[in-house]
């Protein structure tokens, strides 16, 4: 076994948006005590633990969240895309931990230092500082991490080599971080026991006379002696993600530094689910009234967050946004499987049937900009009625089409929809008719067609359904 | 007098003679219009590759889609990028283009709402770079001499034969397109041919009615060809098998 656990120290700070270094003096207060602070406001001198008012005095323009629990138990378990790309053992470790185990990842990733980097720099991609506490069991990974202590490890470490470092590494870390109740913590000190390897060389069985249970469990929890069971999670089925603003976002260009962020939590949950998004719904909520909602669609599932960005902005041109927006969300309203896009088909006899290349990136714009109605691809059909030998398609649907049985030449290049009743006297018949009668299971539909001259001199397409002359087509 | 004639002899020189009615075949690289005729008249021997024509018409229908078909399947063969098609008037019908041998899968028809919808649906399907040819309908009245710049430039850089229709009043405005056409119906005719006006072309003057006669299927040979053919197949069919056993 071997566990990684990501500490995120200042995710009850960062998860309110914006990086921390741009901003005046920020804390949260939990029980109007300073629970976390950015480094204006440990510059201002103020300290973790202290009381809103001290901290009020010394730091006069002081920006205040309130800690919810519930809300950080919720932002936590948004971001476990982030680790379930890289190990599908993933636990949550209340309130500021990711626990991963990623022994059965090293040959993927290649080594233990890439699976390290790739998960910091995600982190480090949605606003989080983290550190990465290394060992064989979940316990002694999480006291590593908040002690901020590294374990120096080969690439490829065997079970024994990552149990002798940690515990080794263990050994140094005060007991301040260990998982107690906050009295034993002060017993052990007043006994002269300062450090995890101080209280480990101490004999179990005289422990256990002194203290409660619970620590000689948790003892064997650290040193991997007994079992600790995790509950592994996995990301959400649905993606819906949203962003509170403290202060409304009144320009285009702060408002899109928030789109990019929600974009790519996007695309970190579509990794994480082997999925491509093919429909979005992004709503911003002014502080006073119903928002609006902005949907974008894409031709083929996207993946990555340049391209959702750019056609979910041209999208957005077309609608007049709040003046000021103070809740920003993001919904992945349809996905698809991306082992659906690929281009070539085979049949039964297992000939292969190239699907044209959609030119994805000019559609999606088409639609972004112009609407979902504003383009169309075409179709040939097995049909002899004319109006129904094509049929538009979507981008689904192309490379679908059947050939048609006409000899060449005996259809209009222009197709009128629907015919345009017209004078029999302007026209003079050159060819036919050529009866179709077909479709009894839909309607009656018996018509006698005709290649007629215009008196302009234009080749026409004409039929007498028996009420009437129409014209269909232009021969071009 | 020496030094004129070295100059001519430089390959930089152009001289208005050389191309008007050039064929030889390095200049070739146009897309065959499937006429002879027009090929010799054309710079390159054939449709532009990237750059703006226009497609002067009186009406709809008169043959305009028939011209242009042939390069289209030409550029659609030879290159797996699409055709796109802006504000067509009416719908153009697949099974007829199959007919003329064009892969309906790689038509793009756009309707765009308004003519700014419509310029700016075509500057973008220019230079994304997936279509090869681009063919569109737009509201004269509307439509600016900076327009067509726009789209003759972006035509050039981007590698797109585009062609625009416009009525043929357009004629007496001007026009930065590299290559314009009046196409009209002669009276008193089966339908299937056109007169063809160059009002402006590259390395040359205008031309004036040009007769063309349409075709309907590009492989489509006359009856008396197909005999010949199919006895010159039945002949050395037959001596190969004669060699054969002997």
């Amino acid at each position: 076994m071997l566990w990684l656990c990501a500490h995120l120290p200042q995710m009850g700070l960062e998860m309110f948006g914006k990086s921390p270094e741009h901003q005046p003096a920020t804390v949260v207060v939990d029980e109007r005590k300073i629970h976390l602070m950015n480094a204006a406001a440990q510059e201002a001198g103020i300290t973790l633990g202290s009381s809103l008012a001290t901290a009020s005095s010394l730091a006069p323009d002081l920006v205040c969240y309130k800690r919810d629990e519930k809300a950080e138990k919720e932002y936590l378990e948004k971001i476990i895309p982030i680790a379930y790309r890289l190990t599908p053992c993933v636990s949550v470790s209340l309130p500021y931990d990711l626990m991963l185990e990623v022994s059965g990842s090293i040959r993927l990733f290649d080594g233990l230092t890439r699976i390290v980097r790739l998960l910091q720099r995600s982190l480090r991609h949605v606003g989080h500082a983290s550190f990465i506490g290394i060992a064989h069991t979940p316990s002694t990974a999480r006291v590593l991490a908040h002690a901020k202590v590294s374990t120096p490890l080969p690439e490829h470490p065997d079970a024994k080599t990552v149990r002798d470092t940690a515990l080794e590494r263990l050994r140094e870390v005060s007991l301040q971080y260990a998982e107690l109740k906050a009295s034993d913590v002060e017993r052990l000190f007043n006994m002269g026991i300062r450090e995890f390897g101080e209280l480990l060389d101490l004999p179990p069985h005289e422990l256990g006379k002194r203290f409660e249970k619970g620590l000689l469990e948790y003892l064997k929890r650290l040193t991997g002696t007994a079992f600790d069971p995790q509950k592994y999670v996995e990301p959400a089925e649905r993606f819906q993600s949203d962003i509170h603003l403290l202060d409304p976002v009144l320009d285009r260009q702060s408002l899109e530094e928030h789109m990019e962020r929600l974009a790519l939590e996007l695309v970190y949950w579509l990794q994480s689910r082997q999925l491509g998004v093919m429909e979005a719904l992004w709503t911003f909520k002014p502080f006073d009234s119903e928002g609006i909602s902005v949907p974008v669609r894409f031709s083929h599932p996207r993946t990555r967050v340049p391209s959702i960005l750019e056609f979910s902005e041209l999208a957005l041109d077309a609608f007049e946004l709040p003046k000021e927006v103070i809740s920003i969300s993001l919904e992945a309203t349809r996905v698809d499987s991306l082992l659906n896009t690929g281009t070539v088909e085979k049949d039964l006899l297992g000939t292969h049937e190239v699907r044209p290349v959609l030119p994805g990136d000019l559609l999606d714009r088409l639609t972004a900009r112009l609407g979902i109605d504003s383009w169309q691809l075409l179709r040939n059909m097995n049909d002899h009625r004319p109006e129904y030998a094509w049929s538009p398609s979507t981008a689904s649907e192309s490379g679908r089409s059947s050939s048609p049985f006409f000899t060449p030449g005996s259809r209009p290049l222009w197709l009128f929809e629907p015919p345009l009743p017209v004078k029999r006297k302007h026209f003079e018949l050159l060819k036919g008719p050529e009866r179709i009668q077909s479709g009894w299971w839909e309607c009656d539909f018996s018509r006698d067609y005709f290649v007629a001259l215009h008196e302009s001199g234009s080749l026409c397409w004409l039929f007498n359904d028996g009420e009437g002359w129409f014209q269909h087509g232009y021969f071009s | 007098m020496s030094d004129l004639r070295d100059l001519l002899s430089k390959k930089f020189i152009w001289r208005a003679c050389d191309l008007a009615d050039s064929t030889t075949s390095e200049q070739a690289w146009g897309i065959p219009t499937g006429f002879d005729d027009l090929d010799r008249l054309l710079y390159g021997n054939g449709w532009p590759r990237d750059a703006l024509m226009e497609v002067l018409v009186d009406v709809h229908g008169c043959g305009e889609l028939r011209l242009l078909v042939t390069g289209l399947r030409c550029l659609l063969r030879e290159e797996t990028r699409w055709m796109a098609w802006v504000n067509p008037p009416f719908v153009p019908y697949a099974p007829a283009l199959h007919g003329l041998d064009i892969d309906v899968n790689r038509v793009l028809l756009v309707h765009p709402n308004s003519h700014r919808e419509a310029l700016w649906a075509l500057e973008k399907i220019l230079e994304s770079g997936s279509c090869s040819a681009a063919l569109a309908w737009l509201n004269e009245q509307d439509l600016k001499e900076k327009h067509v710049r726009r789209i003759q430039t972006r035509a050039k850089s981007s590698r797109v034969w585009t062609t625009i229709f416009r009525p043929s009043h357009a004629a007496q405005r001007s026009s930065p397109a590299e290559l314009r056409l009046h196409v009209q119906r002669p009276q008193s005719t089966d339908g299937n041919r056109v007169e063809l006006s160059i009002l402006k072309r590259k390395g040359g003057w205008a031309v004036n009615d040009v007769p063309l006669k349409l075709q309907w299927h590009p492989n489509a040979l006359s009856v008396d060809c197909m005999a010949r053919r199919w006895n010159q197949w039945r002949q050395t069919g037959k001596t190969e098998e004669i060699r054969r056993i002997a």
